[in-house]
């Protein structure tokens, strides 16, 4: 008897214990791709493609970010960042602006100007990165700048005919965050802050304060090809996505302190994009509006601005196929795309000065014809350039009493959106 | 005799107990399979590229002016219900672009999707005629290619690779994958990372750069040339005094044969420059290898 309770307790332990063991059954096992033995194999996907495996020692860029949703402003920017010694590079700017007036701006303003500059930057998470292993020579990362440069603006106010010439030298300070993004792509955001000393009269110098985001094309030598298969998790080769709900982070804040005066602005934006079944076809929709408040600090003259737009288009992917029959994509939304819809946007501006209100605006109703190349980007990104032309109605108003007026017009869009997907 | 009589039956419970448990341990898989099967006509100038995932490849000439394919999907679990779903997530697409078809198989995952818990693999049975080019691109699988005579191109990681009777411009690239070889003629370029060489019968120039692997090449049959270039790997090269040599070794145990009498000799030096003309008119082999071994018969 003394006997039994054990044997019993070990049958049942036996049982157990083989059970455990033959229930396994085959299963399919994800496990992390990257357990190689180069470089490359330490990085997680979304480092791969900021191109932290590669050494980057000079860096071409081109910006592209091209905004005129709202204020009708275009940038070209060209920079060469070359790196010194660790952690340190220098960073030589040609600059051009163009505030185009496309008849929207009541103002009827034109400015344009031109402006070099050179700054040194010190990547400051540089023995960071070393400690934990991770490249340090690629320029991505967070850094602090100092800089200094020459520009030359332009001003035609169109109503007035008034002409300005003006030369400053641009002296800053900047704290920013840069990463190269796959080959040919970059992204630089940040803070600035500096004086802008004029030689056209002190009364012309300024100090200033602003957000900056400069994105577009990189160049530099490579020495390994990309291997695409490895960014899957970020390029989402595998992922059919059926619905976006995103929000364009490019400009969404904008402060900035120039000549004495205060502008501030916001432009919060949500698209809904539905895919229409497994078709390359979809029904995109954007609403957003900017708000922006101005005020002279040694006026009494404040402006309060709001520029809301709503579009409505139908895309259709024409690349999509493509894309996933070359295993870039799967069938999502995530490809070249052509576009046909409707579009409105107004600028509404209240003017105060000594108690006193003044109140003009504007309206854009009208079709729009574009193409794009809209790219989703790990979890949470996504990118979309697009360009667009449109014809429709625009509808003016201004004066006390109010003086109405509409035109046929012509519009000419350039969109560069990086952002956020919920 | 009760403690014996004990213990015996102790014996027997426990055998008995494992066996019935294993009995009852086993888990029945259903395995679901859905085939997919056509033809594209093919002309001159056509290329087809492959890309792959968990694939099973299977690719031979024929003799007509068409491209065949048969493929299956294959999900195994233990329920039915999970294997139907995953199944429905692994996707077989083709179509042309241009002058090249495409084919592809790959899990697609909607926002929200589960991935796969089944075995999930896909077999290809493709047909082709003898001079089309051919790119594959597998991931975790096999590829097999044979009697073709035009150009090849695969990339792979983790799956093995055989070529049977392959002649034209043959181009792979292996991660984790074994890569052999019989009756390859043409210019055939290896480039190979953790994965082994086999080479039998091969012709015509071979290039090989690889980075830890075992290396075998056997019997040549009108080679041009072999230049291989080699990282911690261990070369086997069997074809007997039928070549010019020229060795660039460093650190690497050499197994010289008999034959290969070259001046000055080995000083055991960690660094080993050999150039063996014996036979001045026949075809070279060129051979650099640091850290491994070597051996020639």
């Amino acid at each position: 008897m003394n006997l039994s309770t054990p044997i019993v307790l070990l049958t049942v332990a036996a049982f157990f214990i083989s059970m455990a063991g033959k229930a396994q059954t085959d299963s399919l096992g994800y496990a992390a791709e990257y357990h190689h033995d180069s470089l490359v194999e330490y990085l997680t996907p979304i480092e791969y493609a900021f191109m932290f495996h590669e050494e980057t020692k000079w860096l071409l860029k081109s910006n592209l970010l091209i905004n005129s949703d709202y204020g009708s402003v275009s940038n070209l920017k060209l920079s060469l960042e070359k790196k010194i010694v660790k952690g340190f590079s220098l960073n030589a700017v040609l600059f051009n602006y163009t505030g185009f007036n496309l008849g929207i701006n009541p103002f009827g303003t034109d400015d344009y100007g031109i402006e070099l500059s050179l700054e040194s930057r010190w990547y400051y998470k540089h023995q960071k990165y070393i400690r934990k292993n991770k490249p340090t020579a690629n320029l991505s990362g967070s850094y602090l700048a100092l800089g200094a440069g020459y520009r030359k603006a332009f001003t035609s106010w169109t109503s007035a005919t008034e002409h300005t010439n003006l030369e400053f030298i641009p002296l800053f300070a900047k704290w920013g965050i840069q990463r190269r993004f796959l080959k040919r792509g970059f992204v630089d955001v940040g803070l600035m802050a500096g004086w802008n000393k004029s030689l056209s009269g002190d009364s012309w110098s300024t100090l200033f304060f602003n957000t900056y985001v400069d994105a577009g094309l990189a160049f530099t030598r490579d020495r390994q090809k990309l291997d695409f298969d490895k960014l899957c998790p970020v390029l989402r080769c595998h992922a059919a996505d059926r619905f976006l709900l995103k929000t364009n982070l490019v400009n969404i804040i904008n402060l900035a302190y120039v000549r004495e005066s205060m502008i501030g602005s916001i432009a919060p934006n949500i698209s809904a994009e539905f895919k229409i079944g497994t078709s390359p076809f979809s029904i995109n929709t954007k609403l957003g509006s900017k708000f922006q408040y101005s005020r002279m600090l040694n006026h009494d003259f404040n402006t309060y601005a709001m520029s809301p737009q709503l579009t409505i288009e139908g895309r259709y992917y024409y690349s999509l196929h493509r894309r996933m029959l070359m295993g870039k994509s799967g069938n999502g939304l995530s490809a070249n795309y052509i576009s046909l819809g409707a579009t409105y946007r107004g600028q509404y501006y209240t003017h105060n000065s000594d108690g006193n209100n003044y109140r003009e605006g504007s309206s854009f109703v009208g079709l729009k014809v574009g193409t794009g190349i809209q790219r989703l980007i790990s979890e949470h990104l996504y990118l979309d350039l697009n360009i667009g032309f449109g014809y429709g109605i625009a509808y003016n108003y201004t004066g006390n009493p109010r003086i109405y007026s509409n035109k046929g017009k012509a519009i000419f869009d350039l969109g560069f959106g990086i952002g956020y997907r919920f | 005799m009760k403690k014996i009589i004990n213990i015996i039956l102790l014996i027997f419970v426990l055998i008995t107990a494992v066996f019935v448990s294993a009995a009852m341990g086993q888990t029945k898989v259903q395995v679901l399979t859905k085939t997919l099967d056509g033809h594209e006509k093919w002309t001159k100038g056509m290329k087809l590229e492959i890309n792959g995932e968990n694939a099973v490849i299977h690719c031979e000439a024929h003799p007509g002016n068409s491209i065949t394919y048969e493929i299956e999907i294959i999900a195994k679990h233990a329920d039915k219900e999970r294997a139907e779903n995953d199944l429905k997530k692994m996707k077989w697409i083709s179509g042309r672009q241009g002058k090249t078809l495409f084919m592809r198989n790959y899990i697609e995952l909607a926002a929200g999707d589960a991935r796969p818990e089944s075995s999930l693999k896909v077999i290809w049975h493709i047909k082709i005629p003898e001079s089309c080019p051919l790119t594959i691109n597998n991931y975790f699988g096999e590829i097999t290619i044979e009697n073709t005579n035009s150009t090849i191109n695969i990339i792979s990681e983790f799956a093995s690779i055989e070529l049977i009777n392959t002649k034209g411009e043959i181009m792979v690239e292996s991660k984790f994958g074994d890569i052999s070889g019989k009756l390859m003629d043409g210019r055939i370029e290896i480039k190979s990372t953790r994965s082994n060489i086999h080479l039998e019968k091969a012709a015509g120039i071979i290039i090989i750069d690889a980075m830890l692997a075992q290396i075998n090449l056997e019997d040549f049959t009108r080679l041009e040339v072999l230049n291989l270039e080699a990282e911690k790997s261990e070369i086997s090269i069997n074809t007997g005094n039928k070549f010019r040599y020229l060795l660039d070794l460093e650190n690497t145990d050499f197994e010289k044969p008999a034959w290969m009498i070259y001046d000055p000799p080995d000083k055991n030096e960690s660094i080993r420059k050999v150039n063996f003309i014996e036979l001045p008119d026949r075809p070279i082999i060129q051979i650099k290898q640091s850290i491994g071994t070597l051996e020639i018969n």
